[in-house]
């Protein structure tokens, strides 16, 4: 264990989360009390205050044309149309490699900036998008959680008088997505900064009569008017530091698109040292039932190069170490493509991790189209041994407390 | 009579009389009682409910109907004529102009399809348009309220179907069945043109079936998860093969259509699409499906067992009669129970209806509107995915909150011109490129319907004319019950009187400032948590 690990109980709760953000794992006497003091999250200094950005891939992305397994005849027999050609491939190893659309992910691959989970779902998977993606979203395939995994994170992190501030996670996406909804803790999710002001502000006689209204009411006769009211007021609050710091403009040079929009804003707002600990952006489209060539194509553009902009872009920051990509989608496709030029929805896919602290390479294990499960893909690493990294070592929290009994965690972040 | 038959005539008898019992206790629960509460509280909800809220007058009208009658004013809404016009639109002009692309090389035939992929984008927004405005003017608003129910619950989006008329046809087929009966609606949409695209069953064939409207059928239209296997919708995709669209809509393919046995829910037999239909409308979990998603989004979310089994009852004791199953629920005390009132977050398209019906504004600016709504999360012939929308709460985000209040202002001072594209209505593009003949068989389809005048800034003048709101006090309480239909503490209704003025003195009707100063207290108070209540 490094020197300077408090060996106190004083001296560990002076420095609070700023320790556990730094991967020290609390000794367990502490660690209890800690999680359960409100001490602020924020954290703004470099090299402290570990970020993570969720990256979802909506609908479903076909793993096994993303991550090829170029020297398998199965692969070739079921897709007479959509196998990617062996000499189409980017080489990562003799027998896998990138879809040639993902020269961006090769090149962060390359330079260990890249890492793959092979083969990742999750026991009795299902195929609607909507309970795969809570299943997801949950961490919780039998149903029966209905909350986030990162929003029991933060309900942890500041349980005690109030829940962490709703900036602590950013969602860029229209609606606020269930992974980040706790059962107290509430994230901010917007698409536009600008978007959070109330234009009135400027008059006092307007601004008065507004704020009359976003006051605590005790007596709020309805469930709904009282979470109205307390998303109002913690939206007025919140709004202000957001805003100035989603407005810098960024020196790397971004693709088009509102993908590539929303991880620039998410770079600005991590160079502008915002308190949040999490930001999730979401590109949909993947639900490739039919002609998926050229869609399939323009999205993995699409999401490598933006990705590869947004690494360039914390790189020249000098905040890549204290930030992890993890992207994931609700399932992957079949095998066996379908009449329609398309596939179906399946089940095990790869999950990417991007950052400056990865193990890179290759992990899990590779997909054996030998031996499908109901024609899919079987999953050999359940994904909360992927979300138990990041909870364990990344964020250094208790991970069985947030996800429960889960498989042995993978090591996916370098030691410090 | 022996004594096994005595037995079995005995068993019957008792699993009648526990039916009949279970029965009666589940039509306890939407009871109506003879002396149940019906004054202003109750009819406003009603309003709201059942379709995008009530003027005072109206309000007024329906206490004095009583409740039952009132339902059935609501209800019964075909007794009034059609105040709105339909979407024009002409087939024979579309079919001939579809036959000359057809017959061009493939070459012209990318030209020509960007062309029209224009065409249909600028056509969908003018049918959004056409669609909120009919929604802000008609006189039947449950004949919309229900129409915008089953389009969020028989979704397609136009991203994936890409024609605008098919949307629109789906549209017409929707409000037509709007208070039907469930198996005529179920039945056509999964014929419809845009629900064949959307959901892939177009693309279903023996050879290799594509599951994926067989699975939304089960999981979403009908039954509900856990109530069906993968084997279902395995087979289910099987008889629904051979399904498709042909030049005059829908058909039936026989050699794409797998004409061998099938299972289906314990059944066996060779299976079409209406026959697994009919099997899924015998299930128990049917009708206590439709009748949990009825509830859901006409009175509050997550209804007891009770109310769902009521629900499910009444429609499948009607045979699944939609208007039946509806006058039950806006008949039931519960209906208008605490629960109920005010327990609902309002959809971006109630709060934009609403707020325009309300205020007597008239819909202009459908462009704006819509792309409120789109932006509010609610975008209409495009759901976010073939759920629908979840609604209540997942409305409301931290930007959602701030938007509707930015929309306040919109409503307030009129279409803002600055940002506006210039071009959203131009409809051809790029059409000199195309060979002659098409260039004029294009030419000849039919405009879209106008979609971006400027809305202009609210005028309260005539509204505090026509009910002599002389003073500040009045003026808010007017708009408090018109806009809130709640009571509101003294603290904020003097907030809202002192954006009026100072003081009590300095309001005046006849002032060169009175409209902004009501504008910008009505700005104020559809700028709160109050007013994004159902």
């Amino acid at each position: 264990m490094p020197v300077n690990t408090p060996t106190t109980r004083r001296a560990f709760l002076e420095k609070g989360l700023t320790l556990v953000g730094l991967g020290f794992t609390a000794p367990s006497f502490l660690a209890k009390t800690a999680l359960a003091i409100n001490l602020p999250v924020e954290t703004s200094k470099k090299n402290d205050g570990r970020v993570l950005v969720v990256v979802q891939l909506a609908g479903g992305n076909d793993g096994l044309n993303t991550l090829v397994p170029f020297t398998d005849d199965v692969y070739y027999n079921a897709r007479p149309r959509l196998a990617i050609p062996p000499d189409d491939v980017l080489r990562l190893t003799d027998e896998l490699g990138f879809h040639p659309a993902g020269a961006g992910f090769k090149r962060l691959y390359d330079a260990g900036q890249l890492s793959i989970v092979q083969s990742v779902g999750y026991p009795n998977p299902n195929r609607s998008h909507f309970k795969s993606t809570d299943a997801w979203a949950t961490a919780c395939p039998d149903g029966r959680n209905k909350s986030g995994w990162i929003g029991r994170y933060f309900d942890n992190a500041c349980a005690g008088a109030a829940p962490c501030s709703p900036s602590s996670a950013i969602a860029l996406t229209p609606e606020l997505p269930l992974a980040l909804q706790g059962d107290a803790f509430r994230a901010i999710a917007f698409e536009h900064p600008q978007a959070l002001q109330w234009e009135g502000s400027k008059q006092p006689r307007l601004a008065d009569a507004f704020n009359a209204f976003h006051r605590p009411d005790a007596d709020a006769a309805h469930a709904e008017l009282h979470y109205l009211q307390r998303v109002a007021m913690d939206a007025v609050i919140e709004a202000g530091a957001i805003r100035r710091a989603a407005r810098g403009k960024s020196v790397v040079p971004y693709p088009s698109g509102a993908f590539a929009r929303s991880l620039r804003m998410v770079g600005r707002m991590i160079a502008a040292e915002l308190p949040t600990r999490v930001y999730y952006v979401s590109l949909g489209g993947f639900d490739t039932h039919a002609r998926q060539a050229g869609r399939h194509a323009r999205l993995l553009t699409e999401l490598s190069n933006s990705l590869e902009a947004f690494v360039a872009d914390l790189v020249d920051q000098g905040n890549l170490e204290r930030v992890a990509v993890m992207t994931f989608s609700e399932f992957g496709r079949r095998v066996a493509e379908n009449a329609s030029g398309g596939t179906d929805h399946g089940e095990a896919a790869p999950m990417f991790m991007l950052g400056g602290s990865l193990e890179p390479g290759l992990h899990g294990k590779t997909p054996d189209l030998a031996q499908l499960h109901r024609g899919d893909v079987a999953f050999r690493v359940d994904f909360r041994s992927v979300y138990a990294a990041v909870l364990g070592d990344w964020f250094g929290v208790d991970a069985q407390a947030l996800l429960g009994k889960h498989p042995r965690k993978l090591a996916l972040f370098r030691e410090r | 009579m022996t004594c096994a038959k005595r037995r079995v005539s005995v068993g019957v008898f008792s699993c009648l009389l526990v039916a009949i019992v279970a029965g009666r206790a589940n039509a306890e629960v939407l009871r109506a009682k003879k002396d149940a509460p019906w004054g202003r509280r109750e009819a406003a909800h009603l309003l709201r409910r059942a379709g995008f809220g009530g003027s005072p007058d109206e309000i007024s009208r329906l206490v004095e109907l009583g409740r039952f009658r009132a339902v059935d004013y609501v209800l019964d809404f075909e007794k009034r004529e059609t105040n709105t016009p339909p979407y024009p639109r002409d087939e024979t002009i579309s079919r001939r102009a579809g036959k000359l692309f057809r017959e061009l090389p493939q070459i012209e035939r990318e030209k020509a399809r960007k062309v029209l992929r224009r065409y249909n984008r600028v056509h969908i927004e003018a049918v959004r348009a056409w669609w909120l405005a009919r929604m802000v003017a008609t006189d039947r608003a449950l004949e919309e309220k229900m129409t915008l129910f089953w389009h969020g619950y028989f979704t397609s989006g136009f991203r994936e179907v890409k024609h605008w008329q098919l949307l629109y046809d789906q549209n017409d087929f929707l409000r037509q069945h709007a208070l039907g009966d469930f198996r005529t609606l179920l039945v056509g949409i999964s014929q419809d043109p845009a629900m064949l695209i959307y959901l892939d069953n177009a693309n279903n064939v023996k050879s290799k079936p594509n599951e994926n409207f067989a699975r939304e059928l089960l999981e979403l239209f009908t039954m509900g998860e856990g109530n069906y296997t993968e084997r279902d919708v395995k087979e289910g995709a099987r008889a629904l093969t051979g399904w498709g669209i042909g030049p005059e809509g829908f058909v039936v393919r026989r050699r794409a259509h797998d004409n061998k046995k099938k299972v289906f829910m314990h059944r066996r037999g060779n299976f079409d699409g209406i026959d697994i239909i009919d099997i899924i409308l015998k299930q128990d979990a049917t009708p206590r499906y439709l009748g949990r998603k009825l509830w859901t989004f006409f009175a509050y979310p997550d209804p007891n067992n009770a109310i769902v089994a009521a629900m499910g009852n009444e429609l499948r004791r009607t045979n699944y009669d939609v208007r039946s199953a509806m006058r039950k629920m806006f008949r039931s005390d519960v209906f208008y129970s605490d629960e109920a009132m005010r327990a609902q977050i309002k959809s971006p398209i109630e709060l934009v209806v609403g707020s325009l019906r309300l205020l007597e504004m008239e819909l202009k600016d459908g462009w704006g509107m819509s792309r409120a709504c789109r932006i509010l999360g609610q975008d209409l012939f495009q759901p976010p995915n073939v759920k629908g929308w979840d609604g209540g709460r997942t409305w409301i985000t931290t930007s959602t909150l701030f938007y509707r209040y930015s929309l306040a202002a919109r409503l307030m001072k009129g279409s803002r011109t600055k940002g506006r594209p210039q071009d959203a209505t131009k409809v051809w593009e790029g059409l000199d490129e195309l060979p002659e003949t098409l260039q004029v068989a294009f030419r000849k389809l039919p405009p879209p319907r106008p979609f971006m005048a400027l809305q202009p800034a609210y005028d309260p003048l005539p509204t505090l004319r026509r009910h002599e709101l002389t003073t500040d006090k009045a003026v808010v309480a007017h708009y408090v019950d018109l806009l809130l239909q709640t009571e509101l503490d003294q603290e904020k209704l003097s907030a809202l009187e002192k954006v009026l003025g100072p003081n009590a003195s300095t309001f005046s009707i006849d002032a060169p400032q009175a409209s902004q100063r009501v504008r910008e207290m009505l700005y104020v108070l559809m700028s709160t948590p109050e007013y994004q209540l159902n």
